[in-house]
């Protein structure tokens, strides 16, 4: 059975503890960074960067949420894929706690424009994000196979280091003014974070989540390499557009960007064609927005590189990338991988299994991914209007579903918990 | 053809050894447009399905008893032909892997197969079949991450004696 079979398998397994940080912290930065939207409203409409409220809640999302998750996912799911362990897994506890407090520092001084804090909270950051970077290097330096995988990870971990050196420079900019186009700089710092680093993950191991959610039949990989390349073509030639600030540069980049989301999205949808599984539920709901919203923000971003209502279209682009397409696409994925994480650690001797089933509160996602949907219309409306108050009523939506998905993940561990920990049964006659 | 396009798997079987990393090792040194002959005293599936990751079409023709010749083109194709069909089998016809019945259940190989294809199969040949089926799955690893899935759908898995490298397990739907 199970239960004996799988005392071994554990073993070979990393310990819950250490996805399960991750994803964690991801869950109470998706609090934080709504809430802290909350207060930046105002300011939300018009924001082309500088330090602020606005600028640490979108860094909460893409750093406290989206490579939490990204790295949680990584060191769960690669050694399984991948056939090898992982080097250290006290590396990867390591790697954690560099980054989570070099995180909070960093998000401190930019709410607060301490420029000291954000060198040092960067710095530790970085650390933490670079020692990640070796560890996933270092378990698919050898791999042969799964082709269409490792080479957008490949693509992901080198945004990865260009996006630190260009964080670095954008940090050490702040006291030093040696730029001559900061805001360039910035751009290209968020475009190959979001595109690059975090959105390449979320690209590449839609390839092994998305047939493993949908019993799925494999799709032909090369298309999937094919937009691997092409992302990393429009990754290159943004960032030269951008440093740079060539204009022409910058369409390509845009035009290749939507071939390779083209060829992305027609994958997607032959894997979902082929699917066994017919009823998805609202995690899929989230996933199909987000593969709206990556092509959406594509095409807002071109209407901001054209110069077409740059105070408008700016922040709309950046909305749409961070809260639209990848806090969509990682809750949405949450949503499916926490119970089954849940569900494979709770196998213990003597314990069976409890169902992923059990660990889902369906109420609180209904109610997340309600509020997650009205909370975007919102905020863009809000943007789009240059409306402080509809931006402010959009984030306290957003912030209720955060609550929600927050519920859900307590009520999962609280469930996990009772179940690995059953209380002793009260002896008879007693 | 020189000899060293030819590779008899035969002797090395019979002394308990595992071919696959000479195999590999010898394929990696065939260029583009290559071939390379390989003889086993059966079909090797899972070594075909690694070769094709390498960039080999493979064929494999049935000469006698216990007698195989697996012929390998670098064609850049990957293609596996002749790979057994699931026909005469319940389930899926797509699944990518070989369903074979036997007095025991039905037999799944999954071996060589990149994640996460293996798990797919394994739960969409379970999900479409009824009754007290028991299937018997060939895996090349501990597929940690079918358990929780076999789980929701009220499947459970015993391990089963396999060949060195194989992990074998029986699955049977409601067994507690």
């Amino acid at each position: 059975m199970f239960r004996d079979f799988l005392a071994g398998a554990t073993g070979r397994l990393l310990p819950a503890s250490v996805p399960f940080r991750f994803f964690g912290a991801a869950v109470i930065f998706h609090l934080l960074g709504w809430a802290t939207l909350v207060f930046a409203a105002d300011d939300l409409p018009g924001f082309l960067g500088g330090p602020g409220l606005v600028l640490a809640a979108l860094h909460m999302m893409t750093l406290g949420v989206a490579a939490m998750t990204a790295m949680g996912a990584a060191f769960q799911l690669l050694p399984v894929a991948t056939k090898r362990p992982l080097r250290s897994v006290g590396a990867c506890k390591l790697a954690f706690w560099l980054f989570l407090p070099g995180l909070l520092l960093l998000l401190w001084g930019m709410a607060e424009d301490h420029t000291s804090a954000m060198d040092a909270g960067g710095s530790l950051a970085v650390s933490g994000l670079l020692l990640f970077a070796l560890l996933v290097a270092d378990n698919l330096r050898q791999v042969k196979d799964m082709r269409v995988v490792t080479e957008h990870v490949w693509v992901a971990l080198a945004s990865l280091v260009l996006l630190v050196v260009l964080g670095l420079v954008l940090v050490a900019d702040f006291s030093l003014g040696f730029l001559e186009d900061h805001q360039g700089v910035a751009l290209a710092h968020a475009v190959i974070a979001a595109y690059g680093f975090m959105g390449m993950m979320a690209l590449g191991f839609s390839y092994i989540l998305v047939p493993m959610f949908t019993l799925a039949p494999q799709p032909d990989g090369r298309l999937g390499r094919r937009s691997a390349w092409l992302a990393a073509a429009a990754l290159l030639l943004s960032l030269a557009g951008l440093v740079h600030g060539i204009a022409p540069l910058l369409w390509l980049a845009g035009l290749a960007g939507l071939g390779a989301v083209g060829l992305h999205l027609w994958t997607m949808a032959r894997i979902m064609k082929g699917r066994m599984k017919k009823a998805l539920g609202d995690s899929f709901r989230l996933i199909r927005l987000a593969w709206v919203m990556l092509p959406l923000s594509l095409i807002v971003g071109l209407a901001a590189a054209s110069g077409l209502a740059v105070d408008r279209s700016g922040p709309l682009f950046g909305f749409l990338l961070v809260f639209g397409w990848l806090l969509s696409m990682l809750t949405g994925v949450l949503q499916r991988i926490l119970p089954f994480l849940g569900s494979m650690v709770s196998v213990r001797p003597g314990i069976k299994p409890v169902l992923m089933s059990k660990l889902i509160a369906p109420g609180a996602l209904r109610a997340h991914m309600v509020c997650h949907f009205a909370a975007l219309a919102l905020v863009a409306t809000g943007i789009v209007g240059a409306q402080g108050l509809v931006v402010r009523l959009g984030a306290v939506v957003g912030l209720a579903g955060a609550l929600a998905f927050a519920g859900f993940a307590a009520n999962l561990w609280y469930k996990l918990s009772r179940h690995m920990n059953p209380r002793p049964q009260p002896a008879e006659n007693t | 053809m020189s000899d060293n396009t030819l590779f008899d798997l035969r002797p090395l079987l019979t002394q308990g050894i595992d071919p696959l990393q000479t195999v590999v090792e010898r394929a990696r040194a065939v260029g583009a447009g290559g071939a390379l002959v390989l003889l086993a005293p059966f079909n090797p599936l899972p070594l075909r399905r690694v070769l094709a990751q390498m960039g080999f079409s493979s064929t494999a023709l049935r000469q006698g008893d216990g007698e195989w010749r697996i012929s390998l083109l670098r064609d850049g194709q990957g293609r596996v032909e002749g790979e057994p069909t699931t026909e005469d089998c319940p389930g899926p016809t797509d699944l990518g892997a070989p369903v074979q019945r036997q007095a025991d259940g039905l037999h799944i190989d999954v071996r060589g197969l990149e994640a996460p294809q293996p798990m797919v199969a394994i739960l969409r040949l379970c999900a479409s079949l009824s009754g007290d089926a028991a299937v018997i799955v060939h895996h090349d690893r501990d597929p940690v991450y079918l358990y929780p899935e076999l789980a929701e759908i009220g499947w459970t898995a015993d391990p089963l004696p396999g060949t060195p490298g194989e992990v074998r397990l029986l699955l049977r739907r409601g067994m507690t």
